[in-house]
């Protein structure tokens, strides 16, 4: 249950929420190893899987010596399906084993000889040249006082989730239950009956914890789910099937690469008044799903031509990462500006002023500048120290998508209310808003209500993803806990003899007329049988007033010039959220989309051998992520004024950024850096251009 | 140890040596973990993780990268901080083997550094967070007071994916007693 | 991991008696186990013995007795084989009189790894090249036919060879003790071979082109027992590394030397993860000489020969000059200058 332990740490957004010192309720359980996650489900006499993959980016499998690894000890079976592959980590087969180490010792004795084939391994091995400039975008061109040529590009990204992707499937006959880490309860579900051989309402898919996603858990079960469902349908055992490190890198999805050419036209004063942005998105073997997000629509660029494609290659395919195409677009996008400002000699925060199209936005930068001491920002190209320091800034927004979902609330005759959803927890603190809703429909504190949720048994909610979770499933919540406190109202006031409307519960004291009548817990006492049931009717969520999850970043840092090493200071993050539920959980999740920002600006890519395909960084050592040491010191700001509603939160804070960062680096050393991650040796590259050698990328003319 | 003593010299004088050899195959092996002896029947090839988890059933240890890079699955090795996935479980014979489940109290209230970490949201989906405490359980033991710097190179070898570090950063200086960082300050 | 049998032993008979029992086909130290473990897990090798020498008391204990496993004789530092990075990074006795070798241990790998890994499994662990972890590429260093590095992913590569061209196998010796204990003239001492038992640390490593599937000179069977070394009270470390908590280092240099009053008398220079083999550099060592290290234009000057003769390959032309900044900052932390930027970090 819930505890409430006061912080005063960030003054600024005390009062913003409803629970502004509330626990996350389920932190008592993670911080001591209770929680359990599906990867910690060891069930007795369960058998352990692993999936065969393709180690290279295009190979035709010739021989194996399965026959002979099957009968090692603990091996149960082997099997491949497929003997060929377009990608590395394409799945091949399996192995089934009765024992960890007898899973991984066969998986090492398994000798596969591939044929390896070509790959292509990047957008540029199709996109070898820049693409040619559209007709009207060069007459704009040509009329334009300052131009802007240049070239942005960004890494894949893998969602490296802690959790890697799987579950364990216990199917007993006539019934199973599946432990998933999944972000979609239902989703994981409704893609498992067949392989299940069972109907929805005879299984349940349980994730009461689940080790992150961003994205790469909601799509059902997948290549796991479907493999462990058909084995322990088979055998009518348990199956463990989780994969590995290396495996969660090369086949469970990523943010997909990006080029943009930028051919803009702008003004002396940094008004832009048009050209082109062509982006391309690299895919790996999918077809789609590699958008780039530029312009983005929250700068006026004028009249410009716009076009985007995908280019496929021998890899893994993309899957939504939080705030899919937007942290690729806003790199370029925010960069592009900093570079006009630059060119015309203007603050890069001012032209931000005039070009931006929200007002939200301009308040918002106001409001950050002063926090982050935008004041000081020293004119860019002006520094000659070994140390130089930089300033970025960069702009966010995010809709509000509608999703299917309902709640229940449950008011036992004890005293204790539960809130009821199927929808999971991956650390967005779900199960402590929903706590925080009912709570507060219902009258009572926070703390008193505790939270199911992660079973497909519990009603239904939409999966993780597209920050639909919180706005979509509060007003049902909501519903659910009013109906649940109506019911009870009507016990109270039958036995009063008035109406219920008549009746309120505030701070748990059931009131009439503002004087106590009783408690909750009395009122509790008086429902006949075990419990009401408060349930949500199909509420419906209120859409309108789409893009006010707005955000700004600010970023500080410095730029070592010799060594060309970055030093993060401080992040400055406003974000519009809506009506703010728990102030804490919310406060992580600003910080939690900043820090996935920096890392994607300053470290990390996805490495693909070039000749063979395969990617060679597919662990956590080289495959770098940002640690402790990096951190600098961030301030996250709910910035909620004059909204009521619930709104995204999960995703915008992702997006501003890496394109903050750069424009920082750019501040300090008067060079751009125009594709990430910014490593030491871009930097070095780009401070030797500076004054004399041309940059490689382009530039303003 | 007095036994282990009398048996070299008795290897002493015989002129032969005969090292303590376990396995091939599965072999039985005695540890402490959380203060209470166990008794487990293992692979040698068997990891302290694995049977930490699977034999032992405290699940609070995580394996995220299987390599020594992540520190989810860290624990206390005669107070050291260890990842166990990189450590065979036959290392850590006569070692007190300490888990993330092995701090809570006799009381079942967690420790200074679980509470602050729940004071402080130092935690998002909660996979890193067993690692990340025993961690800074294992900076504290030995230097209570640690700096901010201190406290982040200690936690150097952790990753949390979510994006925890400032809550955890404070958590740890409240665990400490020390003042947190604040904002506007 | 392959199925192996277990051994611990307790004194160096054992250790030595067991590696050559008839009845295993490929037994093999262990210290902390880290990187066996590691090759272990990826498949890379497959010991059916791994005999644990951590336990070795008596005459050549391993591990070493007391707070400071580390002991100073007169001008001889002496220290066990199986001492672990952590111990050498808190040893009193190194911060004050071989702060080089504290620093290097002290920013090696994690804090976790530092408490298992073992001095001499630091010194003779194999290389980090991304080709040669991955199970699925037979390269030189296996025993195939290609470097894939050469036509592949070279950033982190090495940029000057040992033998009289490039190659054949481009990998950085992935040791970061191994460079502070040569500027320490280090010996490694070792027991299991009549012929000898002392390697000046120098001695301890060789090029690809002397044998590519090796990085050292050990035999099988040939037990590390201690460290010795001499006192560099004024020596320093410096690493720059794209990402400071823990990652290994795009170039680091480790530097002892000896003040004339106000300059440099004398120099050592050793630089890591630039070559296959800990990197010595004479001819900056020489520079230095009559050098005052608060003179930042000086020191440039002569760390900027660093680099010279280095031959990158595609992408790692930049470790060129980040090498000669290593450098220059290693001998500045040695002589206690301060760094720019390095304020209360
Ligand atoms: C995440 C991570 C980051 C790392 N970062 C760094 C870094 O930045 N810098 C760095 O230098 N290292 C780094 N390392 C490597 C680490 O330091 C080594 O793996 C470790 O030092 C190996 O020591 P060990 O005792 O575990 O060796 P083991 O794995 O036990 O042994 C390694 C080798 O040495 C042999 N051996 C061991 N002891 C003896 C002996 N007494 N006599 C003869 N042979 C012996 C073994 O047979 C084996 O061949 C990192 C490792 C990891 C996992
Ligand atoms: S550098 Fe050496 S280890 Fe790496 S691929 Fe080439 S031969 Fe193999
Ligand atoms: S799982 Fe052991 S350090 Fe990552
Ligand atoms: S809380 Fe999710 S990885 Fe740290």
């Amino acid at each position: 249950m819930a505890t409430t332990t006061p912080t005063m740490n960030r003054p600024m957004n005390l009062g913003a929420s409803a629970a502004d010192h509330l626990d996350r309720v389920d932190a008592l359980a993670k911080v001591t190893g209770a929680a359990k996650y599906g990867r910690d489900r060891y069930l007795p006499g369960s058998l352990f899987a692993a999936l065969i993959r393709c180690p290279w980016g295009s190979a035709e499998l010739l021989s194996d010596n399965a026959a002979e690894v099957g009968k090692l000890a603990g091996v149960v079976e082997i099997k491949i399906s497929r003997r060929e592959g377009t990608y590395h980590g394409r799945d091949v087969g399996y192995v089934l084993a009765d024992s960890v180490v007898a899973l991984k010792r066969a998986m090492n004795a398994l000798k596969l000889e591939w044929k390896r084939r070509e790959v292509k391994t990047r957008i540029e091995d199709t996109v070898k040249e820049p693409p040619a400039i559209n007709e009207d975008a060069k007459k704009v061109l040509d009329a334009a006082a300052k131009k802007l040529s240049a070239v942005y590009s960004t890494p894949v990204q893998t969602h490296s989730s802690l959790e890697t992707h799987g579950c364990v499937v216990d199917h007993r006959g006539d019934s199973a239950t599946v432990y998933a880490s999944t972000q979609g309860t239902f989703a994981f579900r409704d893609g498992l009956d067949e392989a299940l051989k069972l109907k929805g309402s005879d299984f349940e898919i349980v994730c009461e914890y689940v080790g992150g996603g961003f994205g790469s858990k909601l799509g059902g079960p997948g290549k796991e789910g479907l493999n462990a469902a058909r084995i322990s349908a088979a055998r009518g055992k348990p199956v463990y099937l989780f994969v590995n490190r290396e495996e969660e890198h090369l086949d469970t999805g990523n943010r997909p690469s990006s080029m943009t050419f930028a051919e803009l036209a702008f003004e002396n004063d940094g008004t832009i008044t048009g050209g082109q942005i062509l982006t391309f998105g690299g895919v790996g073997v999918a077809r789609g799903g590699g958008g780039c997000d530029v312009p983005s629509g929250r700068y006026n660029f004028g009249d410009l031509r716009r076009a985007h494609t995908d280019v496929s290659f021998n890899a893994g395919g993309p899957r939504a990462m939080r705030a899919p195409g937007k942290p690729q677009g806003a790199f370029a996008e925010e960069l592009m500006l900093d570079e006009v400002a630059l060119a015309c000699n203007v603050d890069p925060l001012e032209l931000r002023m005039r070009l931006a199209r929200s007002g939200n936005h301009k308040e918002m930068m106001k409001a950050g500048a002063k926090l982050i001491g935008w004041a000081n920002r020293i004119p860019t190209g002006t520094q000659t120290g070994t140390i130089r320091r930089g300033m970025g800034v960069g702009l966010c927004s995010w809709g509000l998508f509608p999703a299917r979902a309902e709640g229940e609330v449950v008011i036992y005759r004890d005293g204790s209310v539960e809130a009821r959803t199927g929808t999971q927890d991956i650390g967005t603190g779900q199960r402590t808003i929903m706590g925080v809703v009912a709570a507060e429909a219902v009258g009572i504190n926070p703390d008193e209500v505790r939270c199911s949720i992660g079973s497909s048994k519990l009603p239904v909610g939409p999966g993780s993803g597209g920050s639909v979770t919180a706005p979509n499933t509060a007003p049902p919540m909501r519903a659910a806990a009013l109906d649940a406190k109506n019911k009870l109202l009507t016990i109270i006031a039958k036995e009063l003899n008035v109406e219920a409307s008549a009746l309120e519960i505030v701070k748990g004291e059931v009131l009439r007329g503002g004087q106590r009548v009783m408690s909750f817990k009395d009122a509790c006492q008086r429902i006949t049988g075990d419990s009401i049931t408060g349930r949500s009717d199909a509420a419906k969520v209120d859409t309108s007033g789409k893009g006010h999850s707005d955000g700004v970043q600010f970023v500080e840092l410095s730029v070592d010039t010799e060594t060309g090493v970055i030093h993060l200071h401080n992040v400055v993050a406003l974000q519009s959220c809506g009506r703010v539920l728990a102030r804490k959980t919310a406060e992580s999740q600003i910080i939690g989309g900043v820090i996935q920002g920096l890392s994607y600006a300053l470290f990390e890519q996805r490495v693909l051998d070039r000749v063979t395909g395969a990617m060679v960084n597919a662990n956590l050592e080289s495959y770098k992520i940002l640690g402790p040491k990096d951190m600098p010191h961030i301030t996250p700001v709910l910035w909620s004024k004059g909204q009521t509603k619930v709104c995204s939160l999960g995703e915008p804070p992702v997006i501003p950024t890496a394109g903050a960062v750069a424009c920082a680096v750019l501040n300090a050393i008067g060079a751009p850096v125009r594709s990430l991650p910014i490593t030491p040796a871009k930097v070095l590259a780009a401070l030797a251009g500076v004054g004399g050698k041309k940059n490689e990328d382009g530039g303003a003319r | 140890m007095a036994e282990g003593v009398s048996r070299r010299s008795f290897i002493k004088t015989a002129g032969l040596s005969a090292a303590a050899t376990m396995g091939p195959g599965m072999v039985e092996v005695a540890l402490t973990v959380n203060g209470a002896a166990r008794k487990v029947k293992i692979d040698p090839a068997a990891t302290l993780l694995e049977t930490l988890r699977v034999d032992c059933n405290l699940t609070g240890a995580k394996e995220v990268c299987d390599r020594a890079s992540c520190g989810a699955c860290s624990v206390l090795v005669d107070g050291k901080l260890v990842c166990s996935c990189m450590m065979l479980a036959l290392d850590a014979q006569g070692c007190a083997v300490t888990t993330v489940e092995g701090l809570v109290g006799a009381d079942g209230k967690p420790d200074a550094v679980q509470a602050a970490f729940i004071k402080h949201d130092a935690l998002q989906c909660g996979f890193c967070t067993p690692g990340f405490v025993i961690a800074a359980r294992a900076l504290l033991n030995v230097n209570p007071k640690p700096t901010l710097a201190e406290i982040k190179g200690a936690l150097a070898g952790n990753i949390c994916r979510c994006g925890a570090y400032t809550n955890i950063f404070n958590a740890v200086l409240e665990a400490s007693g020390q003042a947190v960082v604040a904002d506007g300050g | 991991m392959n199925s192996f049998t277990y051994v611990r032993a307790r004194n160096q008979a054992e250790a030595l008696s067991s590696l050559k029992d008839a009845k295993f086909s490929l037994p093999v130290f262990k210290g902390g186990g880290l990187d066996l473990v590691d090759h272990m897990k990826e498949g890379l090798i497959a010991p059916d013995a791994l005999i644990d020498v951590r336990g070795v008391r008596g005459e050549g204990d391993l591990a070493g007795n007391g707070p400071d496993a580390v002991e100073m004789k007169g001008e001889v530092i002496r220290f066990p084989a199986a001492m672990t990075l952590a111990q050498a990074a808190n040893s009193a006795v190194l911060r004050k009189f071989a702060p080089v070798v504290a620093m290097t241990a002290g920013s090696a790998a994690t804090p976790a790894v530092r408490n298992v890994a073992t001095v001499a499994g630091n010194l003779l662990q194999r290389p980090r090249c991304w080709y040669y972890r991955n199970s699925q590429f037979n390269c030189l260093k296996k025993g195939g036919s290609t470097c894939f590095a050469v036509e592949g992913e070279n950033a982190y590569h090495a940029i000057f060879s040992t033998g009289s061209s490039p190659g054949p196998c481009h990998i950085v010796h992935p040791s970061n003790l191994a460079p502070a204990l040569m500027v320490c003239d280090a010996v490694v001492h070792t027991v299991g071979n009549a012929d000898r038992k002392e390697i000046p640390i120098g001695k301890l490593f060789h090029g690809p082109e002397k044998g590519v599937t090796s990085e050292h000179t050990l035999e099988a069977g040939e037990l590390i027992t201690h460290i010795t070394m001499k006192a560099r009270p004024v020596s320093g470390f410096y690493a720059i590394k794209e990402k400071q908590s823990f990652d290994w280092p795009l170039v680091f240099a480790c530097v002892a030397i000896e003040m004339a009053g106000e300059r440099i008398g004398k120099a050592e220079v050793v630089a890591g993860a630039v070559a296959p083999v800990p990197w010595a550099l004479p001819a900056v060592a020489a520079a230095l000489k009559g050098v005052d290290p608060k003179d930042e234009r000086a020191l440039t000057e002569a760390c900027a020969l660093a680099g010279k003769g280095a031959k990158p390959m595609r992408d790692n032309g930049y470790k060129v000059g980040l090498l000669s900044v290593a450098v220059k900052r290693a001998v500045m932390k040695a002589a206690g200058v301060a760094i720019a930027g390095e304020e209360g970090r």
